[in-house]
This record gives C-alpha cells, sequence and structure tokens, in this order.
C-alpha cells in the first residue's frame, strides 16, 4: 500500500476527511495539525501559500525522511464565477500561481473525479471575477504551494489538487459548517482516488521492498562503504536482482562480517561485486 | 482505473494556428484540451516519473523554433555520408524499451509533436543550398511509423523527399504498421530502417512493440511493396548464453526474409551516454540492462572493450556465412 499523505488548509475542510476514515491525531509535529489512519495522514496546515509549504516539508520530512514513494493530495474549497455549482468537485488540470506565474500539471495518470479545471493560487483573497485570468477557471490559496512542496519531497508525478465550489467571489467568507459539508457531500468520491492511487500498479515503487533497503543501508554501514563503493555496491546489487528477480543471499550471509584491516576489507569489496555481477 | 493515452493534449499558444494542430485536435474529439505557454513548462517539469507516465502518455503540441536539424553524432551510423544530420519531429515513442535512451534524456514520457513541419522543411533545404546532398534520420527519438496512423510524419516526409533532389532519408522503426504506408509509392529517397532483436530479448526488454515475426511480416510487405528497407541489429545485448541467441536469430532472418532484397545492415552493441544511464538509474527502473557493469569510455557507457568486439564480431560473421557482401553492413 503506498502511503498517501492529504493536505487542507483549514480545519472545517478537514473536519468531514477525519471523520470519514476515523484519522486519529499524533503529536509528530507540534505546530501543524496531523492525523493518521494506517498508510493515509492527513495535515492540516492553515490557509495560504506559506504555512502549506511550511507544513507539508515539516510533516514529509518527519513521515517521510528516505522515500519518495507516496503521493500528496491538496483538498480545499475554490472560489469559482457563476455558472459553476456551488458545491461542484473539480479535480486540478493546471495550477498558475499568479505570484509567481509559474504553471503546475499533476500527472493525469489515474482517473479523477468531479470537473477537470484550471486553478489559480492567489496569494489575496479573490472577490471579483476580474481578477482572474479566465472566467472559467477556479480559485485557492494553497494549491502552487503543493505542487511546488510534493515535487521536492514526492515527485511530480504524484501530487493532484482537487477542490469543492464554495462560493461566487461574494464579499462574505463561507461558514465553517458550510465548508465542512461541502466536502462532506466529495468525501466518497475522494476517498475512491485515494485508495485507486494507493493501490495502483502505474507508480513504481522501486526495486527493492523496504526490508530489502533498511537490510542494504545496514550494511553498507557495517562495511563503512566509501561513497563511490556504495553506489558501485548499490547498481550490483540492483543487477543481480533485476536479473535473477530475488534479493542477493551474499548480503544477508556476510551481514556480520567483520575485518582486521581496511586492505581485507577491500579486498571482500571486490569479490562480492564480482560474484555480484557475474 | 487509468486514463487512456492521448486523453489530455496540451497546446502551447504558438501552436494553436498551424494546420496540423487542428488535424490532430480533430481526430482526437474527446481529449481535454489543456492550453500551456511553453511545452517546456510541461515537459522539463523536474522530478517526473517516467513509468508512471508511460501508463498513460500525453500528447502536447508544440513549435520548435530551434534546433530543427542537428549534424549526426558519433554514437548513429552515418553509412559513409559526409552531410549527415537528424531532426526531432517528435519526442518519445509508443514503446517502452527498458534500455532505451530516451528515458536518460528527457525528463518526460510524454509525447512532444512540432506541429511547425514546414519549418523543418525549410531547415532541410536552406542547409542543402551549402551541401550537395543530405543524409537525413528522421526517426531517432521516437518511432515514426509506430504514430503514422495518427500524424502521417512519414508521409509528409516521403512527399517532401520526393521533391528534394540531394536528400537521402532514414526512418527508423519496430513497428509493424506497414499498412500506414502501404498506398504511397514508394521513393528511393526514403528508407525504412527496421530494428530488429531475438525474440527472446524483445520479449524481456522491448515492451509493448510488436514481436519478431510481425516485424519481419512488415518488413517483407515493404521490400515486395519496393522500399529501400534496412535491417538494424541494434543493439545487440549481452545476455545469458547470447550466442546462442543471436545465431539462431540471425539464421531465423535468413530463412524469413528475402536478405538479398534488404538495402543494407546494420550492427551496434549496447552504448548510452554516461549521463544518461546515471539519469535511468536514478528513476529504479527494474530492467537488468540498465544496471549493467559497463565501461565508460569518451563519456559514453558501453560493454568492455573485448565484449564489444566479441559481439559485433560474432553477428558480423553471422550475417557474412549468410553472403550479405561486406560493404552492406555497417558496423557502429
Amino acid at each position: 500500500m503506498i502511503p498517501v499523505l492529504l493536505h487542507t488548509a483549514l480545519q472545517p475542510e478537514a473536519k468531514p476527511l477525519i471523520a470519514a476514515k476515523n484519522f486519529k491525531k499524533t503529536s509528530l509535529h507540534s505546530s501543524f495539525e496531523l492525523f493518521s489512519n494506517a498508510h493515509v495522514h492527513l495535515v492540516v496546515s492553515g490557509s495560504g501559500i506559506v504555512r502549506s509549504t511550511a507544513a507539508l516539508a515539516a510533516i514529509c520530512t518527519r513521515l517521510f525522511p528516505e522515500t519518495r514513494n507516496f503521493h500528496i493530495i491538496n483538498i480545499g474549497i475554490a472560489g469559482a464565477s457563476r455558472p459553476s455549482k456551488i458545491g461542484q468537485l473539480c479535480s486540478v488540470v493546471k495550477c498558475i500561481d499568479r505570484t509567481t506565474t509559474h504553471e503546475y500539471f499533476p500527472d493525469l495518470i489515474l482517473q479523477q473525479p468531479g470537473l477537470q479545471r484550471i486553478l489559480e493560487t492567489h496569494a489575496f483573497p479573490v472577490r471579483n471575477e476580474s481578477q482572474l485570468l479566465s472566467s472559467d477557471h477556479i480559485v485557492d490559496m494553497e494549491a502552487s504551494a503543493v505542487f511546488e512542496a510534493g515535487r521536492m519531497f514526492a515527485s511530480s508525478s504524484r501530487v493532484q489538487s482537487f477542490k469543492v465550489v464554495s462560493d461566487h467571489f461574494e464579499q462574505a467568507l463561507p461558514g465553517k459548517q458550510f465548508i465542512s459539508d461541502l466536502i462532506e457531500s466529495a468525501t466518497e468520491e475522494l476517498f475512491s482516488y485515494v485508495h485507486s492511487t494507493q493501490s495502483s500498479q502505474a507508480f513504481g515503487t522501486g526495486i527493492f521492498s523496504e526490508a530489502e533497503h533498511t537490510e542494504l543501508a545496514q550494511f553498507i554501514r557495517k562495511l563503512r562503504l566509501t561513497f563511490s563503493q556504495e553506489i558501485e555496491l548499490l547498481d550490483a546489487v540492483r543487477y543481480y536482482k533485476t536479473r535473477f528477480n530475488h534479493f542477493p543471499d551474499s548480503i544477508r550471509v556476510n551481514s556480520d562480517k567483520l575485518f582486521q584491516s581496511k586492505k581485507e576489507k577491500n579486498v571482500f569489496f571486490n569479490s562480492l561485486k564480482a560474484e555480484l555481477e557475474t | 482505473m487509468k486514463h487512456r493515452n492521448f486523453s489530455h493534449i496540451y497546446v502551447e499558444e504558438a501552436a494553436y494556428s498551424m494546420s496540423l494542430t487542428t488535424e490532430i485536435l480533430a481526430r482526437f474529439k474527446d481529449a481535454t484540451i489543456i492550453p500551456i505557454r511553453s511545452y517546456t513548462d510541461m515537459f522539463n517539469r523536474p522530478q517526473q516519473e517516467w513509468q508512471a507516465q508511460k501508463k498513460s502518455q500525453k500528447l502536447i503540441l508544440a513549435v520548435k523554433n530551434e534546433g530543427l536539424l542537428y549534424p549526426g553524432t558519433a554514437i548513429a551510423p552515418d553509412f559513409g555520408f559526409k552531410n549527415f544530420f537528424y531532426n526531432t519531429p517528435l519526442l518519445n515513442c509508443v514503446y517502452d524499451c527498458s534500455y532505451c535512451y530516451l528515458q536518460g534524456l528527457y525528463q518526460s514520457a510524454n509525447l512532444v509533436l512540432f506541429v511547425n513541419e514546414s519549418d523543418f522543411f525549410t531547415a532541410v533545404t536552406d542547409t542543402l543550398k551549402t551541401v550537395e546532398s543530405m543524409y537525413l534520420c528522421i526517426s531517432y527519438e521516437t518511432d515514426l511509423l509506430g504514430f503514422e496512423s495518427l500524424f502521417r510524419l512519414n508521409k509528409r516526409w516521403i512527399e517532401f523527399a520526393r521533391t528534394t533532389p540531394g536528400l537521402l532519408i532514414e526512418s527508423r522503426t519496430k513497428s509493424a504498421n506497414f499498412n500506414a504506408l502501404s498506398e504511397i509509392n514508394p521513393h528511393d529517397a526514403f528508407i525504412i530502417a527496421w530494428t530488429l532483436s531475438p525474440e527472446p530479448i524483445r520479449g524481456s526488454f522491448e515492451q509493448h512493440t510488436p514481436s519478431l515475426q510481425k516485424r519481419i511480416s512488415a518488413l517483407n510487405k515493404a521490400i515486395e511493396a519496393g522500399w529501400q528497407v534496412r535491417i538494424c541489429l541494434d543493439p545487440l545485448l549481452i545476455t545469458d548464453n547470447w550466442q546462442k541467441t543471436y545465431s539462431d536469430f540471425i539464421q531465423q532472418l535468413a530463412v524469413d526474409i528475402p536478405l538479398e532484397r534488404v538495402r543494407d545492415f546494420t550492427i551496434g552493441v549496447f552504448r548510452m551516454n554516461q549521463q544518461f544511464l546515471k539519469h535511468i538509474k536514478k528513476q529504479g527502473r527494474n530492467s537488468s540492462p540498465i544496471y549493467y557493469p559497463y565501461s565508460i569510455k569518451n563519456g559514453v557507457a558501453t560493454y568492455e572493450p573485448e565484449l564489444e568486439t566479441g559481439l559485433k564480431d560474432f553477428v558480423y560473421t553471422e550475417l557474412s556465412r549468410l553472403g550479405i557482401p561486406e560493404h552492406n553492413i555497417a558496423v557502429v
């Protein structure tokens, strides 16, 4: 099961998601609320680009310090012009950061729920349709940050954003309960997408299993290999595993080996590498 | 569930007005069109996942303003032609060969089609004013025949070659889609070059490609129709029992193809720019040719000289035994 990190800006956006999957609050980070249920995590960042970036950076480095094998999904409300219906679920096919003008493109590999829309991320609340580049676009205040942080910690191909239309740029902000109700109406479709992402074979999980990764890391640490030796050994083990489709026994067998000298270790390293490459 | 290939088409602002764009968008009526400023915004994003994108490739329609014609590189065969060039009207491929250098060359597995075809033609005619002849490879960073039913790029280049004296074109392919060209009259200045590999190697390392038998069948149809046909035995790969694999393979070619009617042959072992290989390794592709302990020479990863020579010589000798003249075999 590939882990998924959900991101919302606001607590009312998170509330129905937490209730739907019985998420439990964790104490992983003191500055941001984090909820978890098995392989799905949910961080509530607060609104805006800076808070979102900070939250994702903090949580990704704690939850996934040594892997990019996870997905990030931003869920929240968005403003839209009429005639977009309030409550309409939208999947983002392109995100334009209106401050930097940078454009982000999620990889559209799995079928997403809702209407496909282009999103503009603004630094300030939009109160007028004329502020948009196109009246077809929807608007939020976080998604570009999620795409930017997402590619740094996971990959460009593993970040998505889903929005529920909450307003037509009226002066009054949507109420908390109203926001929760909007997200709740889309919860089933959103979690169905989360599940398909987790179980999809489309995303590679790498050559080694988690256990093999750990075993290799311990072996490298014990042997005190140089950086270039480490690269050479990893390539040799990858070559072995891609040819024979199993992890080499010689790594396990030699995991507790002790050496009297550096020379002895190097001799062992070279013979092990040659064995793996033969 | 996955999106189908080309479910979304990204169109560069400058590409909207091109007739090829209109033609292609009309063909993909159900696709979602997403406007983009420049194809590089989409194609060159950092940290993309090639293998995931291969599961649902997207099409990008763009305009290429620079690099419409490149001088040939030493890593590719020039067949003795002094003025050897290649171009890239389409980036990326329908197939998914695990040893392919494109996954190291490009950040993305999505396709980019450059729709300003007349600019590509002009670049060739302008260069032909300064050189008396040109050998041009148009399908190096793609497989044009594999996409022929959709884009008709071979057809356009064949018609261009007919009216352009001094131009000899090679279009390299692993496709069996010769039917897409069967209505076109053959032209001697257009070579269809089939890359063939032993079936066990194709099955292991050339995902989504037509079987060897289907490629041979397409190649034979092309010979029968009067086309210039080249056979590329490239890349040759070291696998367990490679001597028997390649010996059986060449025997099969001798039985199934009228080899005396093949224009020429190329032989080349696996070789790849060191940096491309490094990039592919970083992506964690599950394929043994990527992690083979190659030796690096002048920035190119390939087999140790002894092995390289042994493999080339073996295949060369097998071809020679079939009576193929030396001058018809180019060794890269």
